[in-house]
């Protein structure tokens, strides 16, 4: 899995490849913690994402809680079929901003 | 915690109780199998040294666990019956194996049986007669019930039955015919099949508390089924963490939740409900701890 990121005044961009399982979401999370703190919008391009697994979407659980403790917002970008059927299985879909 | 000290109690008690039962016969095969020599007889007793091993174990660990190690150890009953099932039984199949290799040597050089198993013949009258006396309790209990411990103890009784009924009949055919030649083959034939036998039980046992010592992770779909039960809550609290494990076929999961200032404790108490029923439908054979 790789990611780059990007602040642009209170939006973190992030553009993210590959996998987010248990062995590449903790790193991911420590990654963009710092981040989070000086943020409140979070836009996530998934154009490059594989797939995720429980521990990536605990992942994105977690940055959606931080966001809306601020009052902020998470976006996922360009989310792939089998992502979004994760995400509607899960229930994720009801509360996340899909884009 | 005091729920737990009751538990190790109990099984100290119910250990020492069966160590007791197993002690007069276990003296009394170990002196048989010295006397005579016979390999029906050493089988016997390594079936009763297994029996003899677990209950002092037991016994020992839980009298250990409900004073001080209970709180360096976070053993359940179960994981304490696992180990000691695991050290036993490593015993017996050393045993077993000796056994074996001595009765194969019984039938390379075949020799005349003790005369002496009469009177073990006797003694193991005595041991089918309390097994059956047990097994038709047991049976009594089975049928009152649908309890899985009882038809557990019932499916124990009754191979201890059969093992004792093979053994007794095994020593009486060898005592009455023991001017034949065929007896002298007769006992270690009989014995390599009751090392079968009981060796294969003891594999099942090992593989089945080595299958529960071992800490798996819940599976993925598993914890797909976790988050979603979450999300259904999601706008009264907040997700901290998550620690799922699987112990034998049984999954436990903590799940450590924050509730939003506006949540009243009913409602916590209700979610927290909520929660554990919904887990423990999409997850079977799951214990669920709600942290709030």
């Amino acid at each position: 899995m790789k990611f780059q990121k990007n602040i642009n005044e209170t939006t973190l961009y992030i553009d993210i490849e590959g996998r987010l399982d248990t062995l590449t979401a903790p790193a991911f999370e420590d990654e963009i913690k710092e981040d989070l703190a000086v943020v409140n919008e979070v836009v996530m391009n998934c154009e490059k994402l594989e797939y995720t697994t429980s521990a990536g979407l605990r992942v994105i659980l977690e940055i959606q809680q931080i966001m809306e403790d601020k009052d902020g917002v998470l976006k996922l970008r360009n989310v792939n079929k089998d992502i979004l059927e994760i995400l509607e299985f899960t229930g994720f879909l009801s509360f996340l901003v899909i884009e | 915690m005091g729920e737990k000290k009751g538990n190790y109690k109990n099984q100290a008690m119910l250990s020492f109780l069966q160590f007791l039962s197993e002690l007069p016969n276990f003296i009394v095969v170990t002196v048989s199998a010295l006397l005579t020599g016979s390999m029906i007889v050493w089988m016997d007793f390594i079936d009763s040294l297994g029996h003899f091993l677990r209950a002092f174990m037991v016994l020992i660990l839980s009298k250990r666990l409900s004073k001080d190690l209970r709180y360096t150890y976070n053993y359940g009953v179960a994981k304490l019956e696992d180990i000691t099932v695991l050290l036993c039984d490593g015993i017996v199949m050393c045993c077993l194996t000796i056994a074996t290799l001595s009765s194969i040597f019984g039938l390379i050089n075949p020799n005349q049986q003790s005369g002496l198993l009469g009177l073990v013949a006797i003694w193991k009258v005595l041991g089918v007669t309390l097994d059956s006396l047990f097994l038709f309790g047991q049976y009594k209990i089975k049928k009152s019930g649908d309890s899985v411990l009882a038809k557990s103890n019932f499916s124990a009784i009754l191979a201890a039955l059969l093992f004792d009924a093979a053994n007794l009949i095994s020593v009486l055919l060898v005592w009455i015919f023991n001017d034949r030649v065929w007896t002298w083959y007769f006992s270690p034939v009989v014995s390599i099949m009751l090392a079968i036998y009981l060796g294969f039980h003891c594999i099942k046992r090992v593989r089945k508390a080595i299958s529960e010592l071992s800490d798996k992770t819940v599976s993925e779909e598993e914890q797909m089924h976790i988050l979603r039960a979450f999300t259904r809550y999601r706008g009264r609290a907040k997700l901290r963490s998550v620690k799922s494990h699987r112990v034998g076929d049984c999954a436990n999961i903590d799940l450590e939740l924050s509730f939003n200032d506006d949540v009243t404790y009913a409602e916590m108490v209700e979610i927290k409900a909520h929660l554990q029923e919904q887990l423990s439908k999409d997850i079977s054979k799951s214990t669920v701890n709600i942290i709030i």
